[in-house]
């Protein structure tokens, strides 16, 4: 018998997509962009010089790390006692605040930025209530305390989410347990419930942190001119500075390296798989979570080293017995009050952008005094508005089936075969969620702007899908991992090909996942907003950049109008996500 | 069994238990329905029934997690249906056990020691002996998720008894062992309760668990306690077909009182014959009645030799014993259970036999 050679197909190979559009549309441009703040300038250190040397840069990075400090802690003071509700509320309770958690998640940050802009400006409700109060109105708006508050109001879900996914694998059974064996209530919450979530509070604090670092629409919007943040500088800086000193590559790289420092400072305290990478790389995750249980003694993961413990020692018991001297009632009040507010801060927003949307005032006064469609007939009269609108839907589209495909390979490939670097590779794919938005879209802007995709629309779903394809990866790789692979062997079994069985059954099964996937690539896409300042160049716009040219030009009710459509199809999305993974489960 | 617990309520330090008129109701679902109970101090009292039928929420309204629609709950005494969990200082071993994860086995059975404020020094020889008692002082300094399943039920035990409640509540303990370690921590907790003496109340939808440990069970159905009895009672003497079915195997012929005299009595089956029972309650000539037959109290006899006859349709191999399921005239069956011994005979499937049992081992069930 002559030797017979068959070449197996490796389902790790399908990976190859995802990394190709990694590494040529972030990876390479990032190389590309360090490179150029050494070699533009006069000397390899000039701008770097500059940079740390001017006190303008220097007071933007205090800034910027201020308002993120501060952003951080006051996600974390609102949105703890939101995920606690979220966790201890009876199911419907739960659904509702879930619902007041994601719609704001996934609604734009410009839609929530601009809602901002009403409330805190002249004509809002704050400003009204104070000229009844005291005969004089307030303007918070340009101001930095309307930074912080909608920084915190914006980055808000990145922290009730990561809380609340580690609440929700806690049994709720170990607080009965606690207090049979005679704990009070303070103290089964603060010696059971909040160390059991502290793997949640510091990925929630991480993620809020890097995210505020990178923050610029909603400072830039909210705030005044002297106060800007590093990243706006970086994006003003871009438009202005003609010719090539590498200066404003020279400023990514000074955050990109801020942001580094920031990332490995805190991956020796917090779980950064589970932060980005979602579940993505979970069996390896689980493994190497049991391995590490297992020569447990010294290492302390989740309870602290020994001196944190014998300080929380020292104020623990202090704690537990002044809150046991007082009523139930009066320790449980602030924790509701400051979930409400969360919500407060989460939705108001939104309401106000849609009741705008159909007042009669120009100057978006809120409440609106007389109610009318006016504003939507001017929208669907506006040759500028409608073409950006379907200029937007046509790149989200192409956005949505791009990744999908690309995003779909790769989580088999992930999730279907096992080689060594997985772990690599999974934080190359989730590296563009990581990396400030600003510094990427540069990057991309100078690799881009040669080969004339700068202004195209394939330049701009390209960009589009490597925000995309993290999302959509984890989304897919989650549904994947969920199916059960011995039906897919039953197909084999029963006759069919690899293929076929993937066809018939594997695909069939998972298609509500690619559903899903889609939604949130195309909402990605349709919201996008840092990476299309770059890339879309004089002609092309899309709605997201006609919204920010002009709420920095002049606000009307049409951004108003806008607001609603984004809204509207947030709504249909989590709607439709809602009901594929009800019908799932059912079929389950 | 009953002679060894009262000898023992002289050095108890268990407390009773009352339970009296308790409801409980989840909207206008009645969980509990008007259950009362008195546990005698050190009294081993197994709640058992089907799953559903209420046996948590009455675990969890002694425990304080719940309070009663209506009724009362007294611990030694005390009312207690008021008390927070915490201030009933009665222990709780979880069917999943609810161990801290983030605590060390020592940390967790400290747990309650540190929350009654115990100094430091105190705890830890308590924390000691308590794991001790359970075998499990070597592993003091891990995680529970280091612990194979049975030793973390010894740790949730430990937890729970290291304070020295005077009541013990189990929620089916044993539920998520295998079967081998279920039969070994079955006897243990019997050895237990017997050097410990406090009160146990055991929930469990296991009629071998509830038959091996208990000093009394309470039979629970829909929210209701139907029987209260010894084990020996709820098994020869059960109340009704759902009892007899539930608790143990067994065989139910209809028919009708036909004599009566004292607790001897004679029953005419359906079927045709007449044959002798006991009847553990008076209950009026004529009146339809249930025979029950238990498996092992029945003898096979060639046919005719015995009261009934039938036909053998299935024989199988136990080990230990040989089951036969036998087809009777009429349609019906009954299960027999014959140890395996030299000198009995076995049957085969298609045998006509006689089936013969002593008139004290059928009962009948009104
Ligand atoms: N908190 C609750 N809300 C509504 N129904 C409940 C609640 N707890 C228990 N039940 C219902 O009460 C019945 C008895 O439950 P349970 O006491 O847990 O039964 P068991 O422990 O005997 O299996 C079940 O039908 C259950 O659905
Ligand atoms: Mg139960």
């Amino acid at each position: 018998m002559p030797p017979h050679w068959r070449l197996r197909f490796h389902p790790g190979l399908l990976v190859i997509p995802a990394l190709l559009l990694i590494g040529l549309v972030f990876a390479w441009p990032l190389v590309r962009l360090m490179w150029r703040s050494f070699s533009e300038a006069e000397q390899p250190l000039a701008n770097f010089q500059r940079i740390l040397t001017t006190p303008l840069y220097l007071g933007a990075l205090g800034r910027t790390f201020g308002y993120a400090a501060l952003a951080t802690l006051g996600s974390l003071v609102l949105g703890y006692p939101l995920a606690y509700r979220m966790r201890i509320s009876r199911p419907a309770v739960r659904t509702a605040i879930i619902l007041l958690v994601v719609i704001p998640f996934f609604v734009a940050l410009l839609v929530r930025t601009f809602g901002w802009m009403i409330i805190l400006g002249r004509t809002g409700p704050i400003s009204r209530l104070s000229e009844v109060l005291t005969g004089q109105p307030t303007t918070l708006l340009y101001t930095p305390l309307a930074v912080q508050i909608g920084m915190v109001a914006i980055l808000l879900p990145f922290m009730v989410l990561p809380l609340y996914s580690v609440m929700a694998s806690i049994d709720l059974r170990l607080l009965r347990a606690a207090r049979v064996l005679g704990a009070s209530p303070a103290a089964a919450f603060l010696t059971v419930f909040l160390p059991l979530t502290l793997p949640g509070i510091l990925a929630g604090i991480v993620l809020v942190f890097m995210l505020g670092i990178g923050f610029f629409v909603t400072p830039d919007l909210l705030g005044s001119n002297r106060g800007q943040v590093f990243a706006t500088l970086i994006v003003k800086a871009q438009s202005t500075f003609s010719g090539s000193s590498g200066f404003v590559e020279a400023m990514a790289i000074v955050l990109l390296i801020v942001t580094i420092i920031t990332l490995m400072i805190s991956s020796r305290v917090a779980p950064l798989q589970q932060v980005w990478g979602g579940n993505l790389g979970e069996q390896g995750a689980t493994r190497r979570r049991q391995a590490e249980v297992e020569h447990l003694p010294g290492r302390q993961s989740v309870t602290g080293p020994r001196i944190v413990r014998s300080l929380a020692d020292v104020a623990l018991w202090p704690a537990i017995r002044a809150l046991d001297k007082l009523p139930n009632r009066l320790v449980a009040l602030p924790a509701w009050l400051l979930a409400g507010l969360a919500i407060v801060l989460l939705d108001t927003p939104i309401l106000v952008a849609i009741a705008i949307s159909f007042g009669e005032d120009i100057f978006l006064s809120f409440p609106p005094t007389e109610l009318t469609l006016r504003w939507y007939q001017e929208f669907a009269q506006t040759r500028s508005w409608i073409d950006a609108l379907v200029t937007s839907v046509g790149v989200g589209l192409l956005t949505a089936v791009f990744t999908v495909i690309v995003g779909g390979m790769a989580a088999i490939g992930l999730v279907r075969a096992e080689y060594p670097g997985k772990d690599v590779l999974i934080s190359l794919l989730v590296g563009p969620m990581i990396i400030p938005q600003v510094i990427t879209g540069i990057a991309i802007y100078y690799v881009f702007f040669p080969l004339g995709l700068v202004g195209s629309v394939p330049g701009l779903v390209l960009a589009h899908s490597l925000v995309a394809l993290p999302i959509v990866t984890i989304t897919m790789a989650a549904n994947l991992r969920n199916f059960d692979v011995r039906l897919e062997r039953t197909a084999r079994v029963l006759g069919a090909s690899p293929l076929q069985a993937f066809r018939h059954v594997t695909l069939p099964i998972i298609s509500p996942g690619i559903v899903v996937a889609a939604f949130f690539a195309f909402l990605t896409s349709f919201d996008e907003l840092v990476f299309s300042l770059f890339l879309v160049g004089v002609r092309l716009r899309t709605l997201p950049i006609r919204l920010w040219e002009d709420l920095h030009f002049k606000l009307s009710p049409m951004l108003a109008v806008v607001s609603v459509i984004e809204i509207v199809l947030v709504l249909v999305a989590v709607g439709v996500a809602g009901i594929v993974t009800r019908s799932r489960r059912t079929v389950d | 069994m009953l002679a060894a617990s009262s000898e023992r309520d002289s050095d108890t330090h268990g407390e009773a238990v009352r339970l009296d008129r308790v409801v409980k109701r989840f909207g206008s679902f009645v969980a509990v329905d008007d259950v009362s109970l008195d546990i005698a101090p050190g009294q081993f009292l197994t709640l058992l029934g089907p799953s559903g039928s209420g046996k948590t929420t009455i675990l969890s309204m002694i425990a304080g997690f719940e309070t009663p629609t209506s009724g009362t709950i007294e611990i030694g005494r005390r009312r207690v249906d008021t008390l927070n969990p915490e201030k009933r200082g009665v222990g709780l071993v979880f069917q999943n056990y609810a161990l801290f994860p983030h605590m060390t086995v020592a940390q967790n059975v400290g747990f309650p020691l540190r929350m009654r404020g115990l100094p430091r020094r105190e705890i830890e020889p308590q924390v000691l002996r308590a794991l001790s008692l359970v075998q499990l002082a070597d592993q003091a300094p891990k995680k529970p998720a280091q612990l194979s399943g049975g030793q973390q039920q010894r740790v949730a035990l430990a937890r729970a008894l290291v304070y020295e409640p005077t009541v013990l509540l189990m929620d089916e303990p044993l539920g998520a062992l295998d079967r081998r370690l279920r039969e070994v921590v079955k006897l243990e907790l019997v050895q237990l309760h017997r050097s410990i003496a406090t009160t146990i109340i055991y929930v469990t939808h296991d009629q071998d668990e509830a038959l091996t440990m208990s000093d009394r069970i309470a039979v629970m159905r829909s929210g209701r306690i139907i029987q209260v009895g010894t084990p020996r009672q709820i098994y020869e003497q059960p109340h009704d077909e759902f009892i007899a079915e539930f608790v143990g195997e067994s065989s139910l012929l209809s028919g009708r009182l036909h004599e009566v005299d004292r607790a001897r009595c004679r029953i005419k089956l359906d079927s045709g014959p007449i044959v002798d029972a006991q009847s553990p309650r008076a209950i009026p000539r004529g009146q339809p009645v249930q025979l029950l037959l238990r498996p092992e109290k029945l003898r096979l006899l060639a046919p005719h030799e015995g009261r009934l006859d039938g036909t053998v349709s299935d024989a199988i191999f136990l080990g230990d014993s040989m089951r036969y399921d036998i087809a009777l005239n009429d349609g019906s069956r009954l299960l027999v259970r014959q140890h395996n011994r030299a000198g009995l005979r076995d049957f085969a499937p298609g045998d006509l036999v006689g089936i013969d049992w002593d008139a004290a081992d059928a009962t009948v069930l009104a």
